[in-house]
């Protein structure tokens, strides 16, 4: 089978990524096994965010090798698909009167912190929209 | 937006792969502009365009102008 040039670079991305992800893993449960933080849970955060976000930076480079069409196609599916999916989720903990333990609870926080920060990402780009034109309808 | 996408690449003896490869985008792309399933961007609407060096309303139809397609 060909895999064309664009294929590669995704390739490449993809296994870029699980390149530092593993260590980054392997790294995350290395410091919670040994209690590397001690109880500094901003400290912890903090170290884990910033190489989190080393990771997370290939993402970008990924998302930006994208063509326009393909980025559409994953937007759409992530956010129709993705989004349909937890709140189905939710819906199935709430039947099965989950939504008070600690696993719903914890499923709960992460969808609505995905959803808070959806709005968040989304007010940036109206904000940044309306800076653009200078706040002038013209 | 119908388009002759399809017509053209085959003109040029090209399979959906080899267009794909020759600009720097995925073949889902092709195949999805080709069966009108999705609107190409613009900077890909125009590299297409480029090339196979015609305007872009030759290789797009413009649904809002009656003297097309």
């Amino acid at each position: 089978m060909r895999i064309s040039k664009y294929d590669r670079r995704q390739i490449g991305y993809v296994a870029l990524c699980a390149a530092l992800m593993v260590p980054f893993g392997l790294f995350a449960g290395y410091a919670l096994r040994t209690n590397l933080f001690g109880d500094n849970v901003w400290l912890a955060f903090g170290v884990l965010l910033a190489l989190g976000g080393v990771v997370w930076s290939i993402n970008f480079l990924w998302w930006r090798s994208l063509d326009a069409v393909h980025q559409q196609g994953l937007m759409s599916s992530w956010y129709h698909a993705g989004f349909f999916g937890a709140f189905a989720f939710m819906l199935w903990m709430v039947a099965n009167k989950m939504h008070k333990s600690d696993y719903g609870e914890g499923a709960m926080h992460m969808f609505f912190t995905q959803v808070a920060a959806g709005f968040l990402m989304y007010l940036w780009w109206k904000w940044r929209g309306s800076l653009l034109s200078g706040g002038k309808v013209e | 937006m119908k388009n002759r996408l399809r017509e053209l690449r085959k003109a040029q003896g090209l399979n959906q792969a080899d267009l794909a490869d020759a600009l720097g985008v995925s073949r889902q792309t092709i195949i999805g502009v080709e069966a009108d399933k999705y609107d190409p961007s613009l900077p890909i609407a125009y590299q297409l365009a480029a090339h196979f060096d015609v305007p872009v309303e030759e290789l797009f139809f413009n649904p809002w102008r009656g003297d097309q397609d």
